[in-house]
């Protein structure tokens, strides 16, 4: 009541007012305008407030996402400080095995980040395939590959000479040892005590028995275990008692081939009538299994070989090119001391060293090479960098590996230049044998290429999470569809008005069921139904197809009100036309009005895609947990929104990469349904058909 | 003329062809034929829309109602003289029952049941303030609680018992007993379905039943008939071979075909009983009292319960599927719609009349207008992980109230390795406020010292699988026991928090220099920690995210409600010289009050039944407590349920059907109402 006496001495006042002075402006409002600025103010903020929602969101998928992206991961490696690094070292060694690193890179040492500036594996990579193809890979024009070294257990011929010269490569020779081939037996073979050089070609050809060989021999027949062709045993085996033609040894029946020393000890060790040759050093390191035999009366041994008294023995050389040599001062290094420690090392391997005449010469070889007089110089090895990769022969192969050896414990280490105190850490000085993290970050490759989806191992690829939420959304969008689209049919162009109104709203209940009710449901229900009808092996107890076909009951209300919406929005007079025209009307749906209305229905077609994608509880619940790269729809696999779910649901500290990238996963599943509401707007907008 | 003929014919091939009589009539029975097939197609999609519906609710019915077995410890009939049960007690005998069988002191039963001060007051307190609103006997009144306890036992006991008859009610009593003497155990549950149709068995299944173990032995003893004859062949066989092999030959082959098809009876026999042994267990498993009897002897087994009840209403969580309730979780759920109520109405009303009466299409208009319908496509879990980002971090101290006073503050690591070194002396060294390390000594080494630590911070960041709020000793004990790498086990119960006593740990103690009271000590802090927990995932911080999802729908149906006045309201009101606001208050806003009305309702309800943005944000599992206002630990009902869903013991998913009874009626209800009003209000219009 007061408020009304208020209101008419309001209107008395103006009213007198505009008797009094009839030019005064009558303006009602004035008096409520401020209050109204402050009204129309505060609306306009709340509707900012939307747009602050999505900035928001983008913000925080952002800003998460990108620390995903960033962030430093920290792997142990098995680097070890080999000495103490002081506080101002730019640059050092460490000992080499496993994980590489890369200029860029960064490495964590104790509580410091260290930037790699540059980094040198510093590898020695030894093959053995034989002194034959060694030399084809040497002599080769095509510099990919080509060995610096060739480890030889013959000279080189004249064709591989050529070769070299046609590929613009100058081979140095240099002899390191003396090897002698061995013919040995099974140790209980009692009766192959001697042989002439004959009797060893024709065990290695004709023969077939033993007793072919002589007669006292017994009739068995003869188990050949023999060198490969590329290695230089055979080469050498072959020009000793087949004038260079290895089809007399190869077309023999009873015969083993292999370029693995070990497995013809093996063979020969396990069969009695067995005979085989191979390096000396590999009998000296299996006497208990083998039996050596003399040649023409004479036993392979250091002196016998020494004074050339036994007539198997043979030079082994190490080749590398004056190319190598002047272009990379680490092949250089290690030639040098191949040469300085060879006569060192050689005995331990089994071979024979060579004399200090021949020593001497291939110094001189050595020094002319790298424009030296006389001797070795000294090498500084931790002032070398660079890879050497060496090839040849097996026979060899030891003896490279134990001067390898000893150039690394010289300091031939994987060499790391560093910029110090990275990322804000402070150098400090770290001791001998503190290890060495490698940084990692999940690069977006990784991230789009990676099919392996766990965390706990650094895996970040999520092909897996959108495979699984791609399955489930296919599903439910071939059950949701059809149905969908039917039932819209029906209620807009069939069902009587009293029937409209009962299905819609039991269609918006259906609607608007908790999702988690419906996770409920495709576990209790679908599950164990999909299970009795395709059978319990096949069907896993969380299963994609459970939970698509549950989605996709969820949608169809959905589709169904979007749908019929367009529908209702053909107008009548179409239906009418058509009708006129005599057709049925299923003509009259399927020919005019679903036409008509299709960009709605393509429309809410979208919308369902997305709602289905960004659907999380049903699958959470049904479709399991574990991020599962599989095509099987039987197969359990996790989504993008079930893995956030679960992951969140977890003991999830701010601090871990779990953490951002449950904001990574969102920000795809942001950009994803963004875009596909977007085009089912533009499709309403743009291509409705107005009536 | 002929040509003209030909034309006419062509012309009446291909453009104006009519067909004759005959073919249009089969023609059009064609096409009514496809016109009925497709109809059929569509009444088909909407019975399997209308099947889906009713199947869900039928799952969620069959399994929220149904048989259990239940097996009491104490059969309430020993309890009572014969002839009687525990309904026909007086409030003093049931008493009496209380004090001699309960193994607990019946000051206990009093600080579970009748006090209402918190546990550690107990004793301190007076008789008056730890009853509450409750009533005092006379005698008592001046009395604190420690006095009674000095009392001796007679006495003590007496007057335990005054203050219990005074404020315990008969029906109270008898729920006591229930749950300290009684402690019925629900050992199996059965589908309603099964309650209905399995039964009991038939009197054919019964009979087959009766005759099956009958049949088996029959076949077992048929089977050692049997195996003795192959006994005596065998010996024949022998002695056959014995007097020589080569001249028996042809009665040794005759007599060992015999054996071989002797055998072949056995296994026909044992197959036969396997058979029988299968179509017993279907038997058993199909029958409930077949199964009860034979599985639970000593088990009542009631048809029809109601896994919804009285106690499920009213009670919190539990560890144990029977004990379990929903009370704490219906509370965090009607909290939690108020605030998002409050947020949403005039947030959402507000941008919606700001767009449809005074925004003109600026860009910024069009804008919110884009932007208000691309937010309401955008996925729930999203919202979840805005409101972890903004509220429940960027906001803690607004969310947990700590900027109110209320909340308290989060564990700094100063504080927890104040806390540490207090109980174990080891210089923790701090740079910058973080924990940097120690260095080694004897008694801990720096990566013992550094999960020590953790383990208390990861109390920071609880998640739906913690119980934070309270760390339950058990997994306080459990995590000091992991961070020390101790070897041994911890067994300290969940549900009831007590003191930690020596038997409950078994911990090897000789590989650690931490001795088992520092452990304890240790074990007590950490417990103590989780009580100062920030709480930033609070109720608070749940309701504005979910604010923040059902915001669009609110603008949006607002908007078509606003649209829907027809504009001769305006134009009237403004005829009347109303200014805009006053014909948007007095004119507009009440025409369209039941269409906002119907699409808030709508979107609350959504919001009751949202789960994945609340795991997101950190809704609780596992709280007993009620929330107390908007700073305090939550759960919601769908929460409960996903938590229940996830369990694999299968007496949760009873209970999980009985939640979703629970929220299924509050959505439908809402659902309906915001139906209904629609309803009337388009035709009135």
């Amino acid at each position: 009541m007061p408020e009304q006496n208020k209101r008419g001495s309001i209107l008395d006042d103006l009213l007198d007012r505009a008797i009094s002075d009839p030019n005064a402006s009558l303006d009602l409002s004035r008096r409520t305008r401020i209050h109204e600025n402050i009204i129309q103010g505060f609306l306009l903020f709340c509707g900012i407030l939307s747009i602050f929602t999505t900035i928001g969101i983008v913000l925080v998928l952002g800003r998460e996402s990108f620390a995903f992206f960033t962030r430093q991961l920290w792997e142990e490696s098995n680097k070890d400080l080999e000495v103490a690094l002081s506080i101002d070292a730019m640059e050092f060694r460490t000992s080499a095995s496993g994980a590489t690193l890369h200029g860029g890179d960064t490495i964590r040492i104790g509580n410091e980040v260290m930037f790699v500036d540059k980094y040198d594996a510093n590898l020695i990579n030894i093959e053995s395939i034989g002194t034959g193809a060694g030399f084809a890979a040497f002599c080769a024009a095509d510099t990919d590959g080509r060995p610096d070294i060739n480890d030889a257990s013959r000279a080189i011929t004249s064709e591989e000479a050529q070769q070299c010269a046609d590929s613009g490569i100058t081979p140095l020779e240099f002899r390191v040892g003396t090897d002698a081939v061995a013919i040995t037996v099974n140790p209980v073979n009692e009766f192959a005590t001697d042989l002439t050089r004959e009797e060893i070609r024709l065990i290695f050809s004709e023969a077939e028995t033993w007793a072919d060989i002589r007669p006292e021999f017994p009739n068995e027949p003869i188990m050949r275990f023999i060198p490969g062709e590329d290695s230089g045993t055979f080469d050498f085996f072959v020009d000793e008692f087949f004038d260079g033609d290895p089809e007399m040894m190869l077309k023999e029946s009873n015969l083993v081939t292999s370029e693995q020393d070990e497995q013809l000890t093996r063979g020969i060790g396990q069969n009695e009538f067995a005979v085989g040759f191979f390096g000396f050093a590999y009998y000296q390191n299996n006497r208990d299994t083998l039996r050596v035999v003399g040649v023409d009366g004479v036993i392979p041994s250091a002196e016998t070989v020494e004074d050339a008294t036994y007539p198997l023995a043979r030079p082994l050389y190490i080749y590398t090119s004056q190319q190598a040599l002047d272009n990379k001062p680490q092949v250089a290094a290690f030639i040098n001391y191949y040469l300085r420690h060879v006569n060192e090392e050689i005995e331990a391997v089994g071979y024979f060293p060579i004399s200090q005449d021949i020593l001497e010469e291939a110094i001189k070889t050595y020094a002319e090479a790298i424009g030296l007089d006389g001797n070795l110089a000294d090498v500084d090895v931790e002032a070398i960098n660079g890879n050497i990769s060496i090839s040849g022969s097996s026979t060899i192969l030891p003896l490279t590996q134990r001067i390898a050896n000893v150039f690394r414990e010289d300091g031939y280490l994987p060499h790391i230049e560093v910029i110090r105190g990275y990322q804000d850490t402070v150098p400090t000085e770290h001791p001998a044998g503190a290890g060495l993290e490698i940084g990692d970050r999940v690069s977006l490759i990784e991230f789009f290429t990676n099919t392996i989806w766990q965390p706990q191992i650094r895996e970040f690829g999520i092909i897996p999470l959108i495979n699984a939420t791609l399955m489930t959304s296919a599903i439910a969008m071939l059950v949701s569809l059809p149905l969908g689209i039917g039932a819209a049919v029906y209620l807009s162009e069939y069902a009587p008005e009293r029937v409209r109104k009962t299905l819609k709203p039991i269609l918006e209940i259906l609607a608007g069921i908790p999702t988690v009710v419906y996770g409920y449901f495709a576990l209790t229900f679908m599950t164990p139904l999909l299970r009795s009808i395709f059978g319990i092996e096949v069907v896993n107890i969380y299963n994609t197809t459970s939970a698509g076909i549950v989605v996709g009951i969820l949608i169809v209300p959905l589709i169904s009100s979007m749908s019929e919406d367009a529908l209702s929005a053909v107008p009548l007079a179409l239906r009418e036309a058509s009708y006129g025209l005599g057709a049925t009307k299923l003509e009259t749906t399927f020919k005019i009005v679903v036409p008509a209305a299709l960009s709605g229905i393509f429309a809410a077609f979208i919308v369902a895609v997305s709602r289905a994608i960004g659907e999380t509880m049903i699958v959470a619940i049904a479709a399991g947990a574990g991020p599962n790269f599989t095509f099987n729809p039987f197969d359990s696999a996790e989504t993008m929104t079930g893995h956030m779910a679960r992951i969140s649901g977890g003991d999830l500290s701010y601090d871990s990469i779990d953490y951002n990238s449950i904001y990574a996963i969102g920000l795809m599943l942001f950009i994803i349904t963004l875009i596909l509401n977007l085009i089912s707007r533009a499709i309403i907008t743009r291509f409705r058909e107005a009536y | 003329m002929v040509d003209n003929q030909m034309t006419n014919m062509k012309k009446r091939d291909t453009v104006h062809y009519m067909p004759s009589e005959s073919e249009f009539q089969q023609g059009l029975k064609r096409r009514r034929l496809y016109g009925r097939m497709g109809e059929a197609l569509y009444y088909f999609s909407i019975f399997i829309a209308i099947l889906a519906l009713v199947t869900l609710f039928y799952t969620v019915i069959n399994q929220a109602f149904g048989a259990i077995a239940v097996v009491n410890e104490v059969p309430p009939a020993s309890l009572v003289a014969e002839g009687q049960t525990l309904d026909d007690l007086s409030a003093e005998a049931l008493l009496d029952i209380i004090r001699t069988e309960s193994g607990r002191p019946l000051q206990i039963i009093v600080l579970d049941y009748v006090s209402s001060v918190p546990r550690e007051n107990f004793a301190q307190a007076t008789v008056t303030e730890m009853v509450g609103g409750g009533t005092v006997p006379d005698e008592l009144a001046d009395l604190i609680v420690n006095d009674i306890r000095q009392m001796e036992d007679e006495a003590r006991d007496d007057a335990f018992i005054s203050i219990l008859l005074a404020n315990l009610d008969e029906t109270e009593l008898r729920r006591i007993i229930d749950r300290e003497i009684v402690k019925p155990q629900i050992v199996e549950a059965w589908k309603l379905s099964d309650a209905v149709l399995n039964w009991a068995a038939t009197p054919r299944e019964q009979q087959r039943l009766d005759e099956i173990p009958q049949l088996v032995i029959d076949f077992e003893a048929q089977i050692t008939t049997l195996e003795a004859q192959i006994a005596d062949l065998e010996t024949q066989v022998s002695d056959l071979r014995e007097q020589g092999a080569d001249e028996n030959r042809a009665e040794i082959t005759e007599v060992n075909s015999q054996i071989s098809a002797l055998r072949n009876d056995i296994e026909a026999l044992n197959d036969d009983i396997e058979a029988l042994e299968g179509e017993e267990i279907t038997l058993v498993n199909n029958n409930i009292l077949v199964d009860v009897e034979r599985n639970f002897s000593d088990a009542e087994v009631i048809r029809y319960h109601s896994w919804i009840n009285d106690e499920f209403l009213t009670v919190p969580m539990s560890s144990t599927p029977a004990d379990a309730g929903i009370r704490t979780a219906i509370l965090g759920s009607v909290y939690m719609i108020m605030i998002v109520i409050l947020v949403t109405l005039p947030i959402g009303v507000g941008t919606a009349i700001y767009l449809e009466e005074y925004a003109n299409s600026s860009w910024l208009n069009r804008m919110i207008e884009t932007n208000v319908r691309n937010l309401a496509g955008v996925p729930s879990i999203i919202y979840g992980l805005l409101g972890l980002s903004i509220f429940v971090r960027a906001l803690a101290p607004l969310m947990s109230g700590v900027v109110f006073g209320v909340g308290a503050e989060a564990p700094t690591d100063a504080r927890i390795i104040d806390a540490l070194a207090d109980v174990i002396s080891v210089n923790f060294v701090l740079e910058d406020e973080r924990y940097v390390g120690i260095e080694e000594n004897d008694l801990l080494t720096s990566e013992q010292a550094r999960e020590l630590v953790n383990t208390f911070r990861r109390l920071r960041t609880p998640g739906i699988n913690n119980l934070y709020g309270e760390v339950p000793p058990e997994r306080a004990a459990n995590a000091i026991r992991q961070a020390l790498d101790l070897s041994g086990s911890v067994d300290i119960p969940v549900d009831r928090p007590s003191d930690i006593t020596e038997n409950m740990i078994d911990l090897d103690f000789s590989q650690s220099n931490i001795t088992y009271e520092q452990y304890l000590d240790l074990t007590t802090t950490l417990v103590q920690f989780g009580s100062f927990t920030v709480r930033s995932r609070t109720l608070l911080a749940a309701a504005l995210t979910l604010s923040l999802l059902i915001l669009p729908i609110v603008i949006i149906n607002s908007q078509e409600a606003l649209r829907a006045v027809p504009y001769a309201y305006r134009e009237a009101s403004y005829g009347l010289g109303a200014t805009q606001w006053q014909t948007i208050w007095r004119t507009v806003l009440p025409a369209a009050v039941p269409g906002i009305m119907t699409g808030t309702i709508l979107a609350i309800s959504r919001a009751i039944g949202e789960t994945a943005p609340l795991i997101v944000v950190g809704a609780s599992t596992f709280i007993l407590t009620d929330p107390s206002g908007p700073f305090s630990q939550f759960t919601v009902l769908p929460i409960q349920i996903f938590n229940w869903t996830a369990r694999p013991q299968g007496q949760f998913q009873f209970i999980a059907a009985a939640a979703i009874l629970v929220l299924l009626t509050l959505v439908i209800m809402l659902n309906a109402i915001a139906i209904i009003l629609r309803n009337r209000y388009s035709i009135r219009n």
